[in-house]
């Protein structure tokens, strides 16, 4: 097993650690890359200043079923926003077998995507549109009944153009290459 | 062959440039005096027939809502007629030229004008190896 690791950045600026892993003689890469630890300072801030404006108001002198309303949406929120946010994503590529993409959340939950090597088609740096601003991802081509489509890998943790040219060298020698 | 629509200017613009210029002074002039001066002064030049003052708040904050959502509503389109991340869209629409294979390598002559394919640009732009 090789390792190959660092930091990098997102495009929104947040920091990411990425890790290459190379199994079993070549045959199995794995690129990994998780979210560093998320921001509790912010949070921890962000809720002292909103609990004494709101006893500034005197939200809690009014009746209590208010409250109670306002302090259910924000746990509600709290909690949507703990089920969506990403930890860590991680694209298992076997020449023989096929593409995994694991997406691991912050509460624990994972889901998986699995492509079997004869779908796959290639894999590609494409530029895109997300939000008003111009991305680079990578993008695996499948091959699903006869009509091409494309799977974004990484949509949810977006590193830059650095680290998605390294994953794009590990992958496509993968992907592409021939057993002689 | 038609000409192209162009943003240069012409007579015919200059033209409809001024008149807008000057037209649009004069309905601010206007939608100020009938705002600001009391009904008596109209009545005693003789202008009876004149819409009630109420209008004149209410077309003052339709243009101001306008001007936002104008703004807003151009950036809106804007992001919902883009393609998405995963449609095939971005590598090919109606307007790529495919390469065509038969006359491939054959005479020295130029082949003609056609899009690159998109796996053959990767591979030059970021492997370390080209083919």
């Amino acid at each position: 097993m090789k390792f190959n690791g660092g930091t990098c950045e997102n495009i929104y600026g947040e920091l990411l650690d990425y890790e290459i892993i190379q199994h079993e003689n070549n045959l199995i890469t794995e690129c990994r890359l998780k979210r560093r630890i998320v921001h509790v300072q912010k949070w921890i801030g962000s809720t002292i200043i909103f609990t004494y404006l709101a006893a500034l108001i005197g939200v809690h002198k009014n009746d209590s079923s208010l409250l109670l309303f306002l302090s259910i949406i924000l746990l509600a929120g709290v909690i949507i926003k703990a089920y969506l946010k990403v930890k860590r994503e991680c694209v298992i590529v076997s020449n023989q077998m096929g593409l995994q993409l694991t997406t691991t959340y912050v509460i624990g939950r994972q889901t998986t995507i699995f492509i079997s090597s004869n779908r796959i088609k290639d894999i590609l740096i494409n530029e895109g549109f997300l939000s008003q601003r111009l991305i680079y991802y990578l993008t695996l081509i499948i091959n699903a009944n006869g009509d091409t489509s494309m799977l974004p890998l990484f949509v949810k943790l977006l590193p830059r153009l650095s680290v998605l040219k390294l994953f794009y060298r590990h992958l496509y020698s993968v992907i592409h290459m021939k057993l002689k | 062959m038609p000409t192209a629509p162009s943003p240069s200017p012409r007579p015919e613009r200059a033209i409809i440039g001024f008149f807008l210029y000057v037209t649009s002074i004069f309905a601010f002039v206007i939608y100020l005096l009938w705002a600001y001066l009391p009904n008596n002064w109209f009545e005693n030049i003789g202008i009876t027939y004149y819409p009630h003052k109420y209008w004149s708040i209410a077309i003052a904050i339709v243009v101001v809502a306008l001007l936002i959502s104008i703004v807003l509503g151009n950036c809106l389109v804007n992001s919902l007629s883009v393609p998405s991340l995963d449609s095939m869209k971005l590598i090919r629409d109606r307007h790529t030229r495919k390469r065509e294979f038969s006359k491939y390598s054959t005479t020295d002559a130029i082949p003609p004008v056609s899009d690159l394919d998109l796996s053959y640009v990767n591979r030059i732009l970021y492997s370390s190896d080209i083919k």
